[in-house]
């Protein structure tokens, strides 16, 4: 049971062609209190990008696709952050009409010492991102818990936006 | 990740400016910061650092450091305490001592002494929270770092630091009245109950004590309740790391001198000598600045942050974030504060480049490789099932994995024999992983009677349970689960699903007898078969299982599993 879902793109790597793009998404598991905005488990989307021309500015914008084309967001804020196996390390939030800002999830370019070791010797972005959190913006819910409801009569009705 | 409280008193006197909320949470991603609270009434700020290599940040000093340098501008500031290898500080004759005993349980010990601020309230909280935070986090709960701070002004030097006999060694420890024996501290005292079991299995126990035989502590455990007893109005203070890595507790020793002097002390060295070999040497005089310069070449700034940037554009965003550095031959030569030991490659530099030239001025991209997409094949087998699903007039449902015994084991009349546990749950709501779709469709069925009939459900979902013949002890498996409530459902409604399914998965299947499964009426209910492969069941739902969900209509229900139906 992972809490995130970085082990998809390290089992990926090895067998990475150059350049490449793969993604996966992958249920996660954390001891988190249950609110509209975490869950026990979760949907977390993970992906990387191999290139010899990839750098902060290609991963700004896979994370701005992300933010405005699939969560929809208008506003969207990019920070630095703190991932061991990442440098620079970057995190992305969306500001949710109802909830406020909540991050989607953090990114960045993987270390060389994670990478060199692999034989891989180009920057490879990666990132991990909450898709529960994008719907909850995709769809226009105020609640996580919605989204994995068994009540059949209020998917039935459910629109979206 | 650490979490710090300050008064907003002591943060902004140290910052040299008064900020807003607002402002703080604009200025705080600089130091991977978050304002987690602010008590206005107790003038009191929550703050979490999420940078877990950057324990200079998790105090009120350190982080308004950091806020200053890169809000208020200026000259990053310059520390003039430091020893070198090659320059010493003048100890003033303060000397720590290591007896070659201490190799045998805890090697290293340094200390400094500071002076010159009379300890407030907010002063002794900001030291005993850098203690907590540096010991715990950084040091992993002492075992590689352990802090303790004296009265300096009745220690007589040179200080002692030595293996001692846990039993023949004693003095009185803060907290208690008479003496006890380091072996009695490890055992009845609670600071001993926590921290003791790091040495106790050593032949000898870490002593500290001055000339005079004074104790000053039992490190990592506990300080003594006379020279270790630090209280407010006092004004001369003796700080002494001990720990398993020279060059860990260095850090932290110029990290809490730097605070410190940020606060307005005189920071004092002291020598330490070893009897032994170590990174540093025999002799170091501490605080002592053991950092190696870093050497960036620009191209790699350009290749990573996707700007071309100059050298004096490096150079002044090095200095937002506090940090010297010289541009020369396309390179950038760094020099690392005293305060931090982050800078493995240059890729570390890249980053502090990047935050100090601001987020801000990087434009988002798309890549413009050209690659070729597909999806696993287990991908295409999920999304062909759930059109077929769709097609066949059912709605597609999304359920958490995790929930309850009385769910997936007690509601489904099942053995738990392969189900997986959760040790140490939240709640028992989220106790177990579920080992099956069908008690997730069920619920649905339990909060549904609302919903117009007939109900026609599916996930296509993981479950998950013990297997030994995997290396983890557990499996996950991709599943395909339905099922169709109504007045009247049967067996042969079931069966033209399932049909229709197993006809456009292009699958070759049989039925076979399903026995002893009491989820299901016996003799409506069939185990599908792909040669001598079973790849799902169906069948009527048990009455008894209905029930225990508290729904009286009819159902049929049915589970594939899409990883065998695939193999």
């Amino acid at each position: 049971m992972r809490s995130q879902g970085t082990v998809l793109s390290a089992r990926q790597l090895p067998k990475a062609k150059v350049p490449g793009k793969y993604f996966g998404i992958a249920r996660c598991f954390r001891y988190d209190q249950v609110d509209a905005t975490h869950g026990a488990d979760f949907y977390q989307t993970e992906g990387i990008v191999l290139g010899k021309d990839v750098n902060l500015q290609t991963l700004l914008g896979i994370l701005k696709m992300f933010a405005e084309e699939i969560a929809g967001a208008e506003e969207v804020k990019y920070v630095p952050g703190y991932f061991p196996f990442t440098e620079p390390s970057i995190e992305v939030h969306i500001k949710h009409p109802v909830l406020g800002w909540f991050e989607l999830g953090g990114s960045g370019i993987f270390r060389p010492e994670v990478t060199r070791s692999l034989g891989i010797d180009v920057p490879v972005l990666a990132w991990g991102l909450g898709i529960d959190r994008m719907a909850l913006m995709h769809l226009g819910l105020n609640d996580l818990r919605e989204l994995f409801t068994p009540d059949i009569e209020s998917v039935r009705t459910r629109r979206g936006n | 990740m650490p979490k710090i409280e300050t008064s907003g008193k002591l943060l902004f006197s140290l910052v040299g400016a008064q900020y807003t909320d607002e402002q703080l949470e604009k200025y705080f991603p600089v130091a991977k910061a978050e304002l987690d609270g602010h008590d206005e009434a107790q003038d009191l700020y929550k703050i979490e650092l999420n940078d877990t290599n950057r324990p200079d940040l998790w105090s009120a000093a350190g982080l308004a450091r950091q806020l200053r340098q890169y809000v208020e501008g200026g000259t990053p500031v310059l520390y003039d305490f430091f020893s070198t290898a090659e320059n010493r500080m003048d100890d003033g004759g303060r000397r720590l001592i290591v007896d070659a005993s201490a190799r045998k349980v805890r090697p290293y010990s340094i200390g400094f002494a500071a002076t010159g601020v009379v300890v407030d309230e907010d002063i002794l909280q900001a030291i005993i929270q850098s203690q907590e935070k540096l010991c715990w986090n950084f040091g992993r709960k002492r075992r590689s770092i352990a802090m303790g701070v004296y009265r300096n002004d009745i220690i007589s030097y040179p200080v002692h630091y030595r293996g001692a006999d846990p039993d023949r060694t004693s003095f009185i420890p803060l907290g208690v009245e008479s003496p006890m024996t380091l072996r009695q501290i490890c055992e009845e005292h609670p600071k001993g109950k926590e921290y003791g079991y790091i040495v106790k299995d050593a032949p000898v126990y870490p002593f500290l004590e001055d000339d005079k035989k004074e104790a000053l502590s039992f490190p990592p455990v506990i300080n003594s309740a006379h020279i270790g007893a630090v209280e407010v109005g006092q004004e001369e203070l003796f700080f002494e790391f001990s720990g398993t890595e020279l060059k860990d507790i260095v850090l932290a020793a110029s990290i809490i001198a730097c605070d410190l002097s940020d606060m307005g002390y005189t920071i004092l060295p002291v020598t330490v000598e070893y009897p032994y070999d170590t990174p540093l040497g025999r002799e170091i005089t501490v605080p002592f600045y053991f950092q190696e310069p870093i050497a960036c070449p620009l191209q790699t700034i350009h290749t990573t942050l996707g700007v071309p940037m100059t050298g004096d554009q490096v150079v002044t965003a090095l200095k937002k974030m506090g940090i010297f550095s010289v541009a020369e031959n396309e390179s950038v030569y760094v020099t690392v504060p005293e305060y931090r030991n982050d800078f493995l490659h240059p890729v570390d530099v890249a980053e502090d480049v990047m935050i100090g030239y601001g987020l801000e001025n990087f434009a988002p991209q798309m890549p413009d490789d050209f690659t070729v997409g597909r999806i696993s094949p287990a991908e295409e087998l999920a999304r062909k099932s759930q059109e077929l699903m769709i097609g066949l007039g059912f709605q597609e449902m999304i359920y958490n994995y995790l929930g309850s015994r009385r769910e997936y084991v007690d509601n489904m009349m099942v053995s738990d024999k392969d189900v997986i546990f959760i040790a140490n749950p939240m709640s028992e709501n989220y106790e177990v992983v579920r080992p099956s779709i069908l008690p997730s469709l069920l619920e649905s069925e339990s909060v549904s009677g609302h919903a117009v009939y007939p109900h026609r459900i599916f996930e296509v979902g993981k479950v998950a349970y013990k297997e030994p013949s995997e290396n983890s002890g557990v499996v996950t498996r991709n599943h395909l689960g339905f099922l169709s409530a109504d007045n009247g459902v049967n067996f042969n409604d079931g069966l033209a699903y399932v049909k229709t399914l197993m006809y456009f998965l292009k699958k070759d299947y049989t039925l076979s007898e399903l026995e002893g499964d009491a989820r299901f009426i016996p003799g409506r209910c069939a185990r599908i078969m792909v040669g001598d492969k079973q790849v799902g069941i169906f069948g009527e739902i048990h009455p008894a299982v209905l029930e225990a969900w508290g729904s009286a209509m009819p159902a049929v229900g049915a589970e594939f599993d899409l990883d065998t139906i695939l193999d």
